[in-house]
């Protein structure tokens, strides 16, 4: 967890933040359409952050890995596709989207494990992961991976450190046709409306920013070309922080914390008003009469 | 034995018992610890999270076994029949020790079955979403609704422990504190015939003839 | 590259054939897609493939592999059709309205000239009609039936639409849609640039593709211009240095000429090296060739050389034939070659026929690999099939620096010079270049003094002056290539100070101002821009004297007025030239001489006879080819190629056993071979693969992600299939043809292992430079 930049949120701490500070919020912004799948910011991704090298097989694919791994957490992602009857190459950054509204947060029963800053970064902090894998579960965009080894979780924490020096993430760094800008998200929606608008000249007709509400926005946003076939990119349409089963599960705890608290109280209560109830003629004490 | 005492669970019995309540209870305060951040200091108690999110499964195993030898062992006495429903009918009598307008119950009253059957359900529940929320990421994959799956696997395993949770207060409250003379009945496997005839006279009047 | 990587920004059309920088160039890529979103330029890629640069481009046309010149004489057809030429500039920059002379002929396939019994033209007939001054005849209103303007026409006009979609595959449509965007740039107000590599070079007529771009770029008026030119993406960091300074074999250092046996005198080697004007009004700036020449022996043998034995003329080898690529490894094939030194490149999997060449290898009786890495060629009898007893060669390995652990220059594919600075040390025990070849002159020069020999002095002459002779430091090199008044011994800034008795030492002209006085001018790091065009005239050198385009003077009018003065390479101010440094005199007026200094004509050459085989381009199929030759059947192929011994029956009949056609390439993930020791890359693409179009693999029944076998008549590889929609079946001359795709990076050697891609390729180049014949030939394939 850094100390140096302002916290927002901290899994399974109800409290507030320990910081009065504020900070910028930051974001990375993919341009689909100028990124040429070189996968540059795969190994930058993996240099900066030290992660290990995975033996891969061609599995019949551009893709280097078959997904995301402890190890690999940022995978391009490559499909064919016809759209309107024409050919298209779809490459996509596959890495965490650093939601405003984080679902893997929220699910995290270990306080500490997870952090939101100021800045927009979600971060796990694997000190505090009891790896019990429900931030897996809570994200909307199947990013967490879990680590048999160490048995914690593990994903893309935006190059924190860099961030906090003032330096760009690693990815953004390295791509070599400026398909990753990095500034403020004030900025980047800025500059990522006028790259949807320079898709619709170019013919995108449905070209669009992802930036999805349903998390309350994302810290990696998209301008997808396509912007009428999320699917195709493996992006849900409709993402939310929060699937169903946890809303209705975080209502039952509530109640069920009631519950518990009346079931101890209530003994007690009984006890109080009608004692214990023990045969007339005997102690009850095994040893007794 | 004494004269007065009955033996009322064999050594396989109290064993079963004891090995089912105790990962129970561990596995409550542990299971409790994930589901609330204020409790999560619980799993202190046992060496941290880290350890509580390994242990907590292999407990249940444990838990599991236990009540599978439990169900085999109790199955038979613990189906409802006419006079359960009777004694239910009159539950709020016996919660204000009116014993006279309670029908009398034989070895466990239906109160004790129903704490049965909620546990050996619940256990199914525990084994099925335990096992999903033990390794998520050997079912991610085959998820048919989404990553909503695992999440109502957690709904699920939180619904099972109320049930089994709230019944367990009751249980601990009557067999200790509430009805003295209970609980040496899971110690020494023997009740004396005044709290055999108090608290299950028609089991009483099976095993003494009057 | 005539411009420069950030110059393609300019451009609105940008046309990336025979290349795809977007895999292969991918930083310099950029400025293609910064042209496509800052100026809506549009991009469109022609290849066999669907690449990644397809993949971000706006228009994708699929061509069968080898039919690059059908298409752009589509283009030129097309253009000159519809009249959208860039009449003014054609008139005032081109050699359109110059009259070529009565023999000039073209028929069925060959050129006037043709000898049978040599397979070679006699080039007499390719020659301009002269006047009675001695000058080349003109016709500036185009309309001689002999003048290059009409013979182009006339040549071209068998390449319509109908006839280009049956040679390349693709539709009449798809061609025609293309064909419009790319002649869009025949006007003063836009311009158009093209984007080649080894797509383009490596096939039998490789530099007539290349020549046709030009014609096409010149006639569109796009050659000299900012956002314009024909730019070849060179596949490595210093391949444009290696390159100037000689890396292949028919030239020396600053394209000057190897000495031919016959040239039995300097005199008479420079007066046949050195081009005389065919028009008045020309600088004809080749005719400054011995100045260079002399100044480069004098760099080299320095007081030895002297007017009294012909400036050390006579040290250089006067060899008999080409030592290109295929030629060295036939002779090899024969036993004809001794040893050979591999210097920072792995020949065995650079050259085509893997059998072949293996075979050659095992008959040389020493081989020395330098290299930072041990190589495949440095191990060539682990390869499979190879019995290592039953080879008697002698190996030695000896480690190298990288070029991340020494300094020096790099000289980008857009010509520009940029020193580098040493990075990391290097592993105990690996020793420089440098310090290398030092020992080995070293060495060798010990010997001819201990024992004497029948030629010494080229190697005891040799200047070898250096502060530390055992390793000269790369900054002295610099200083020794720039070159020095020996009068004064001064560093010279410009190679207009050359001279020709002696004066003056250079060890390579063109870069003569890049280390002068000043200091190292390719360190240079200002970031200025004064064009606003991306010249960045202070970042480190361009050569040839920082100019950033090449030919600039005809990115203006007559009057020196720019063509679009948005985009002004350089412009008359009434007293000079400003902009970009002019490819002109500084004050020329502009009417003076022609724009195109380095040519005897002053103007640029849509008919040339530089070449050996056709002034005018023509479409020749691949040596392995799937079809006939619509355009003349009886001669198929380039018919001045060189037929190495026995190579004949190692190529593939159309339509019999090998119908699929095939081409080879790199992924983005490696660079050539040196990366399969870095596990972050191998772990990107880890395996050989065989890319097959989904329709191919479903008749074959090869799954994606299976295993699949690649025969050609010469070998055969193995790999996994990855099935794609990308390639598409094209209909060539009526019939159905796949074509199927392999990268080259993988060898017996490095992290991963797997099949080298040219077991496949044919031993077989291009009639001119003898570059091999990657791109095109013919394979079958199989379930694996």
């Amino acid at each position: 967890m850094s100390n140096a930049l302002a916290i927002k949120r901290i899994s399974a701490t109800p409290t507030p933040p320990p910081t009065i500070r504020s900070s910028p919020e930051y974001a990375k912004l993919v341009d689909i359409a100028r990124c040429i799948g070189c996968k540059g910011c795969e190994v930058a991704c993996k240099e900066w952050n030290e992660l290990k090298v995975e033996p891969t097989v061609n599995f019949g694919s551009y893709q280097s890995h078959e997904d995301l791994s402890p190890d690999t957490w940022l995978l391009m992602r490559f499909r064919e596709t016809e759209i309107d009857g024409n050919l298209n190459w779809l490459i996509k950054k596959d890495a965490c989207l650093h939601c405003e509204e984080p679902g893997c947060l929220y699910a995290c029963p270990a306080p500490g494990a997870i952090v939101q800053y100021e800045n927009g970064i979600v971060d796990f902090n694997q000190e505090n992961c009891i790896g019990c894998q429900y931030c897996v579960s809570g994200c909307p965009f199947d990013i967490p991976r879990f680590d048999k080894t160490t048995k914690r979780v593990y994903k893309c924490n935006m190059c924190i450190d860099r961030v906090e020096a003032g330096l760009e993430p690693a990815c953004v760094k390295t791509c070599p046709t400026n398909a990753i800008s990095w500034g403020t998200k004030d900025d980047m929606l800025a500059l990522a409306t006028g790259k949807v608008e320079t898709l619709k000249e170019r013919g995108f007709a449905n070209a669009a920013v992802y930036d999805p509400t349903g998390v309350g926005g994302v810290h990696m946003m998209y301008v997808v070309p396509h912007g009428n076939r999320l699917a195709e990119y493996d992006l849900p349409e409709d993402p939310v922080a929060s699937p169903g089963p946890i809303a209705a599960l975080g209502t039952v705890k509530k109640i069920g914390s009631y519950l518990f608290g009346f079931g101890i109280v209530g003994a007690l209560l009984h006890l109080l008003a009608v004692g214990p109830e023990s045969p007339e003629n005997e102690s009850g004490v095994p040893g007794g009469n | 034995m004494r004269a007065n005492e009955i033996q009322r669970f064999t050594y396989a019995e109290r064993v079963v018992h004891w090995v089912v309540g105790v990962t129970f209870v561990f596995l409550l305060l542990t299971g409790l610890a994930f589901s609330y951040p204020k409790l999560f200091w619980l799993t202190s108690l046992v060496g941290g999270g880290a350890v509580a999110r390994v242990l907590h499964p292999w407990v249940g195993i444990v838990f599991t076994v236990g009540l599978v030898f439990m169900v085999v062992l109790w199955i038979r006495e613990m189906f409802l029949d006419r006079h359960d429903v009777e004694w239910l009918k009159a539950i709020r009598h016996y919660v204000a020790h009116q014993r006279d307008k309670v029908p009398p119950a034989g070895k466990y009253n239906a109160g004790q079955k129903l704490f049965f059957w909620v546990q050996s359900v619940s256990g199914v529940v525990f084994l099925v979403t335990g096992l999903l929320l033990w390794f998520p990421e050997g079912f991610l994959g085959l998820d048919p609704f989404g990553r909503g799956t695992l999440s109502a696997m957690r709904f699920l395993h939180y619904l099972a422990t109320l049930g089994c949770g709230l019944f367990l207060i009751v249980h601990v409250y009557l067999g200790t504190v509430a009805y003295p003379g209970t609980a040496r009945g899971m110690i020494d496997g023997k009740v004396t015939r005044g709290w055999a005839k108090l608290h299950h006279p028609q089991w009483h009047r099976e095993k003494t003839g009057s | 590259m005539t411009n420069h990587w950030k110059d393609i920004k300019n451009a609105d059309v940008i046309l990336v054939m025979g290349a795809n920088p977007a895999e292969n160039h991918p930083c310099g890529f950029k400025w293609a897609i910064e042209a496509r979103d800052g100026r809506g330029a549009k991009l469109v890629t022609i290849d066999p493939r669907f690449t990644r640069t397809s993949a971000v481009a706006d228009h994708h046309l699929q061509i069968r592999p080898g039919s690059d010149i059908a298409i752009l004489g589509g283009f030129i057809r097309y253009m000159l059709e519809n009249d959208l030429q860039h009449d003014d500039y054609v008139q005032l920059h081109t050699n359109a309205s110059f009259i070529v002379s009565r023999g000039f002929d073209f028929q069925d396939g060959l050129f006037s000239g043709f000898d049978q019994a040599t397979q070679q033209y006699d080039k007499q007939s390719w020659d301009y009609e002269r006047g009675p001054d001695g000058y080349v005849r003109r016709d500036l209103t185009l309309q001689h039936p002999r003048c290059v303007f009409q013979l182009l026409k006339r040549h071209y006009d068998r390449y319509t639409p109908e006839m280009v979609a049956q040679i390349a595959g693709c539709s009449e449509d798809d061609f025609l849609k293309i064909s419009a965007i790319i002649c869009s740039t025949g006007r003063a107000d836009r311009v158009g640039t093209i984007m080649y590599a080894v797509g383009w070079t490596m096939h039998t007529v490789g530099s007539q593709i290349i020549r046709t771009a030009a014609i096409l770029q010149l006639l569109l008026g796009n050659i000299g211009r900012p956002g314009g030119g024909i730019n070849a993406l060179r596949g490595h960091a210093n391949v444009q240095g290696a390159t100037d300074h000689a890396i292949v074999a028919d030239i020396l250092p600053g394209y000057l000429k190897v000495p031919d046996p016959s040239q039995m005198s300097l005199a008479q080697h420079l007066q046949e090296s050195t081009p005389r004007a065919l028009r008045p009004d020309t600088m004809n700036y080749w005719g400054n060739y011995p100045k260079f020449f002399v100044s480069q022996m004098k760099s080299w043998f320095g007081d030895h050389a002297s007017p009294q034995n012909d400036y050390a003329y006579h040290y250089l080898a006067k060899p008999p034939d080409d030592a290109s690529w295929l030629s060295i490894w036939d002779q090899a094939h024969q036993g004809r070659l001794e040893g050979f030194i591999a210097l920072g490149f792995n020949p065995l999997l650079a050259g085509p026929d893997i059998p072949r060449l293996l075979r050659a290898m095992s008959r040389l009786k020493w081989k020395v690999v330098i290299d930072p890495f041990m190589l495949d060629s440095a191990e060539f009898w682990k390869a499979p099939g190879m019995i290592a007893e039953e080879i008697e060669t002698e190996v030695l390995y000896l480690p190298a620096t990288h070029w991340i652990e020494r300094d020096g220059s790099f000289t980008n594919s857009g010509r520009w010079a940029q020193w580098k600075e040493k990075a990391i040390d290097p592993p105990p025990g690996v020793r420089s270049d440098t310090w290398i070849l030092s020992q080995l002159f070293w060495r060798v020069k010990a010997l001819y003094q201990r024992e004497g020999g029948a030629y010494h002095e080229p190697i005891t002459h040799l200047t070898w002056d250096y502060l530390n002779p055992r390793e000269p430091t790369l900054v002295e090199l610099a200083k020794e290539i720039n070159g020095y008044d020996l009068t004064t011994g001064q560093l010279l800034s410009s190679f207009g100070q050359l001279q020709a008795d002696g004066s003056t030492a250079s060890g390579n002209w063109l870069y003569c101002g890049s280390y002068t006085e000043q200091g190292n001018m390719m360190a240079r790091r200002g970031v200025e821009d004064s064009t606003g065009l991306g010249m960045h005239h202070d970042w480190a050198w361009s050569w040839p004297l920082n100019r950033r385009v090449l030919y600039n003077r005809a990115s203006a009018d007559a009057d020196g007025v720019p063509w679009d003065t948005q985009r002004a390479g350089i412009q008359w101010n009434g007293r000079e030239w400003i902009g970009d440094v002019p490819d002109y005199g500084r004050t020329t007026r502009p009417d003076a001489m022609g724009a195109f200094i380095m040519t005897e004509e002053g103007v640029a050459r849509l008919f040339s006879n530089y070449l050996t085989d056709g002034p005018i381009p023509e479409h020749y199929e691949p040596a392995e080819s799937p079809t006939a030759n619509l355009l003349h059947e009886n001669v198929p192929v380039n018919p001045v190629v060189r037929w190495y011994d026995g190579v004949k029956d190692t190529l593939a009949e159309a339509n019999g056993e090998f119908p699929h056609a095939c081409t080879v390439y790199r992924v983005v993930e490696r660079e050539h071979f040196v990366t399969s020791n870095v596990p972050y890359l191998v772990e990107l693409m880890p395996d050989f693969f065989v890319e097959l179009p989904e329709g191919l693999a479903l008749e074959k029944g090869i799954p994606n992600g299976g295993r699949v076998r690649v025969r050609s008549k010469r070998g055969e590889v193995v790999g996994t299939a990855i099935v794609t929609k990308r390639i598409k079946p094209l209909t060539v001359n009526g019939k159905t043809l796949w074509t199927v795709g392999i990268p080259v990076h993988w060898g017996f050697v490095g992290i991963t292992q797997g099949s080298m891609a040219n077991q496949l390729t044919p031993f077989i180049g291009d009639a001119n430079t003898k570059c091999p014949e990657f791109k095109a030939f013919l394979v079958n394939v199989e379930r694996a």
